[in-house]
């Protein structure tokens, strides 16, 4: 989902036409999430209620296809969020729209441990240094409930209703931030008795996704009323950078990866705080991205069901075939 | 260079036909071909033209993509970019809804399906995007590509179908010509000689005929020419013309007459123009003629007719000796036909051609009529006079009106069923009493009544057998009937008609009888006013108003024609006027157009219609688009506006 990009090549992402990804779900891609140890493995859950793990560097077939290396499907309806643990690909979790949060082996792909919420699970978060176990759950129901993995119980109970994204800070372990109907985005620490911290009005509506820089000096939402925010976390009243059109998450120090709902991914620059590329190439609107840290590579998924590989334009090396098919083939009466 | 592209396009766009007009199209062709730099004003031009909101130019544009997509990549490259908003236009992706008219928008549905199939499969592993768009509307979308697919199949087994068929026909040709040729090979030879036993015993009989086909009158008129021939051939000063042509002969000729002053005249007996007869001498010549002439008539000219029939259906490209063989049959065909005119002129009797044999069904019949033949000679009838031959009749009843029938002792009459008035044996005065009473009786159609009206007793049972009715009883001892039986037997029976109730007792709802568009006249029945024609006026047989109510109904037509020339006189979609072609909606204008003073000359019902289409507008651009505005003029939209203006 948030990874960042740093240069300026990254410009001239356009449609992999070496690399693809070959069909693996059947409806509408909710998540991905790329391994952050060694960024191989991606996880993809989507609305036919599987998860799928990919090897990117598996050697793909005559057709450079990537296929899914196993599936499994527990949940009861659509897969809403899935997540690799920060510090071992032994383990990731899932959340669905049946109100649980599910925990699992990787190399058995089974469930280890079930968190039930009894409210449809927007998303779930996870530390991103693994400084600690807590699962952070954002539901439709009157609080946002934290589960201790170790303990395999709800652990804390934050009472906010009606929540759609939660993050952690990169920066302070404890610190979660997450936005929800009402538009705004509140600050917990999760270590306090008052675990509420502060919280600002970022939108007009419903808060869609929350990113932390990798700083985690900053945060950057983003709403349905079409904006990307980027605000300083310390000094929240003041308002970063602010843009148009817009609807997912990703993130970056430089650049933002927004799937946007006109079939168009947008490489938004968050220094200059406009937009440097659109990324044309889902049939329909794009929901989730996971940038490939060293690789170059981008990776979103979306409503048509498919996830597409994004590559600088100059590392792409065409194959003699292809190359034979990309000419002109003029006939000598025409 | 590219000043006339925009035109080019637009013209190939909007012609509206199934297939793009190869001319242009090569044009186009050829242009993106020679300078690349201009593909992506095309790509413009041919996506702009994509987006009209007409379901035929949508197709020919989509038509035109698909040629240049499997040509140029760069033209690959702009379409792929530009892929959902393609999708969205051909397919109405992306909630979308394809413009009318909507039998061509299924149309352009197949053809974007099949075009992407196509493309998928060609040039779907160099183009990612094309793969995922297929993908796409694969799995999401759901658009069957299997009936795509099929569609193509289907074509290629049509074409394959027609391949086969047209194979079959060229062998079926080829097996044709092979048995016509051996059969006239064959048969040729016996017609050959029995023609000429036949011209040479017309020669005997009538020396002049000899060798000429065209019959006595020409002949005779050679032998005049002849003569003249001699005499000019004796006149010193003929200055050797034998070759001239026939004005100058009868520049002669007349030179020639008005020299020597004597004037010739040839009289013709239109009766008897060969003075030829049987007789003891030339019998064997006239047998031997009938002994020929008859398999001549009734196998040989069948035969020739088949060949040429034949000959006729084969294609002159087989063989280069058809045309040559055509010719000598029809020669031969000639030879024959010359002979019927001959015949009759020496009286010889060919009724035989038309009187039997010509199917096997006949075959019993011919018989009988040989049977007749026979006593008619028997009884003295001359063998060698023509047959009269009547009207050819039905086959099965051709007995029947043949005149010698009367003679055949076999034959018995069929009587007469027709009512003749019977003619009074009585004395006249009686006859003058009936004729009195005739004049005061009422004259009832015969019916039952009348059947039992002067019977007293009436048989029950005719039959013999014992049988018990149902109504009239056992007749075991009386086989009568009972008096008031019989009674009844005498009443008129009256069948109820409902016509005549009609007219009595009910009101009768007439019909509007407006004249109508197709020459008929309405025939709703409505109380006070046709929803279609206004107030029901009485009108006569053509339909137009008569008496008071004439002017007011006169006057709300002319204003509906108003409005309607109104609708009609609005512009056109805004095409200017570019393709040739005349639409099929147009056609019917154009031809009715073309009629109407004609029809109006012979019946004054279209004389209103005709002046309505004067004031209708030339169609400005003729085109094979279907008129999208048409749908306008529906019947519920007419009730509607009739409604509001309230009748």
């Amino acid at each position: 989902m948030r990874h960042i990009a740093s240069t300026h090549i990254l410009k001239t992402l356009a449609l992999s036409e070496t690399r693809g990804i070959a069909r693996t779900h059947t409806a509408p891609i909710h998540w991905l999430s790329l391994d952050s140890i060694d960024s191989r493995y991606l996880l993809s859950g989507g609305a036919d209620r599987s998860v799928h793990l990919l090897d990117l560097d598996a050697n793909g077939d005559t057709k450079h296809m990537i296929k899914s290396m196993a599936q499994a499907a527990c949940h009861d309806s659509a897969v809403s969020c899935v997540s690799w643990y920060a510090v071992d690909t032994g383990m990731f979790a899932t959340s669905s729209y049946d109100g649980t949060v599910k925990v699992w082996d990787t190399n058995a792909m089974a469930v280890a441990a079930s968190f039930d919420l009894n409210a449809r699970v927007e998303m779930h978060a996870m530390s991103p240094t693994g400084a600690h176990a807590l699962i952070a759950a954002a539901t439709q129901a009157k609080s946002l409930r934290l589960g201790d993995l170790r303990t395999g119980a709800f652990a804390q109970e934050l009472d906010i209703p009606m929540q759609m994204c939660v993050a952690w800070s990169p920066r302070d372990p404890f610190v979660l931030a997450s936005g929800g109907q009402d538009g705004r985005v509140h600050l917990w620490d999760v270590r306090r008795a008052d675990t509420h911290v502060s919280d600002f009005a970022a939108h007009t509506k419903c808060v869609n996704s929350l990113l932390f820089a990798e700083h985690g000096a900053q945060i950057a939402s983003f709403g349905l009323d079409d904006k990307v925010s980027v605000w300083n976390v310390q000094d929240t009243a003041q308002q970063a950078v602010q843009m148009c059109r817009t609807s997912s998450q990703t993130d970056g120090s430089d650049l933002l990866f927004v799937p946007c709902e006109d079939r168009v991914v947008r490489v938004v620059d968050l220094a200059e705080g406009r937009i440097v590329a659109e990324l044309h190439g889902h049939f329909d609107h794009p929901t989730c991205t996971a940038w490939r840290t060293g690789r170059m590579e981008l990776y979103s998924g979306g409503s048509d069901s498919s996830v597409l590989v994004w590559t600088p334009a100059a590392s792409q090396r065409l194959s003699a075939a292809q190359q034979a098919k990309r000419q002109d083939t003029w006939s000598d009466s025409d | 260079m590219t000043e006339h592209l925009p035109e080019l396009v637009d013209e190939l766009t909007k012609s509206g036909l199934d297939a793009l007009d190869p001319e242009k199209l090569s044009v186009l062709k050829r242009t993106c071909k020679s300078s690349p730099n201009t593909i992506p004003l095309v790509f413009e031009l041919l996506m702009k033209a994509l987006g009209k909101q007409h379901a035929q130019i949508r197709i020919s544009s989509t038509q035109a993509i698909s040629v240049l997509f499997e040509r140029s990549h760069q033209f690959r490259l702009l379409l792929i970019a530009a892929l959902p908003h393609f999708l969205s236009l051909t397919l109405g992706l992306y909630q979308h809804t394809l413009p009318a008219p909507q039998a061509y928008a299924r149309k352009l549905k197949r053809l974007a399906a099949e075009c992407m199939l196509g493309w998928v499969r060609r040039f779907g592993s160099a183009y990612r995007r094309l793969g995922l768009a297929f993908r796409y509307l694969k799995y999401s979308v759901k658009i069957d590509f299997s009936q795509a697919s099929a569609s193509r199949q289907g074509e290629r087994a049509v074409e394959r179908a027609q391949e086969g068929r047209e194979r079959n026909r060229e062998r079926y040709m080829q097996w044709s010509w092979d048995s016509v040729l051996a059969d006239v090979q064959m048969h040729r030879q016996d017609i050959d000689e029995s023609l000429t036993v036949l011209d040479s015993c017309f020669a005997i009989l009538v020396p002049g005929v000899a060798g000429i086909d065209d019959g006595v009158d020409s002949a005779n008129a050679e032998k005049d020419n002849d003569e003249f021939e001699a005499m000019l051939d004796a006149e010193p000063q003929a200055s050797g013309k034998s070759d001239d042509d026939s004005e100058s002969d009868l520049d002669q000729i007349l030179a020639v007459m008005s020299r020597n002053r004597h004037g010739i005249s040839v009289d013709l007996n239109p009766d008897r123009l060969v003075d030829a007869e049987e007789s003891p001498d030339n019998s064997v010549v006239y047998s031997t003629i009938r002994e020929h002439l008859k398999p001549t008539m009734k196998v040989f000219k069948p035969q020739i007719d088949a060949w040429l029939d034949k000959l006729s259906r084969i294609d002159p490209a087989l063989d280069p000796e058809i045309h040559p063989l055509i010719e000598s049959v029809r020669g031969l065909q000639r030879r024959i036909e010359a002979l019927e005119p001959k015949c009759r002129d020496l009286h010889i009797d060919t009724s035989f051609l038309n009187s039997s044999g010509e199917s096997e069904s006949e075959d019993e019949f011919e018989d009988a009529t040989d049977i007749v033949k026979r006593y008619q000679r028997s009884k003295g009838a001359r063998p060698g006079g023509i047959a009269k031959q009547g009207p050819k009749e039905n086959p099965i009843f051709a007995l029947q009106h043949e005149p010698e029938l009367e003679n055949d002792p076999t034959f018995v009459r069929p009587r007469q069923t027709a009512q003749r008035p019977r003619q009074s044996t009585a004395n006249t005065e009686k006859s003058e009493i009936e004729k009195q009473l005739l004049k005061t009786a009422p004259v009832v159609e015969f019916g039952q009544d009348l059947m039992y009206w002067d019977k007293n007793t009436v048989d029950a049972n005719v039959t013999g057998l014992e049988i018990r009715h149902r109504f009239l009883g056992s007749a075991r001892e009386q086989a009568v009937l009972k008096g008031d039986a019989v009674d009844n037997l005498r009443k008129r029976t009256l069948l109820y008609s409902d016509v005549a109730q009609n007219t009595s007792r009910r009101p009768v709802i007439k019909e509007c009888r407006a004249p109508l568009k197709n020459g008929k006249l309405c025939r709703r029945r409505d109380l006070v006013a046709c929803p279609y024609h206004g107030k029901v006026v009485p009108r006569d047989e053509h339909g137009n108003c008569v008496g008071q109510g004439a002017e007011e109904a006169e006057e709300a037509e002319e204003a509906e024609e108003a409005e309607d020339a109104k609708e009609i006189e609005e512009p056109v979609l805004e095409e200017p006027a570019t393709s040739t072609v005349a639409t099929a909606a147009r056609l019917e204008d154009v031809h009715w157009k073309d009629l109407a003073p004609l029809v109006s000359q012979q019946h004054p019902v279209a004389a209103g219609t005709g002046r309505r289409l004067r004031k209708r507008k030339e169609p400005a651009a003729p085109s094979a688009l279907v008129d999208l505005r048409k749908a306008k003029g529906s019947s519920a939209n007419r009730i509607r506006k009739i409604l509001k203006r309230g009748f």
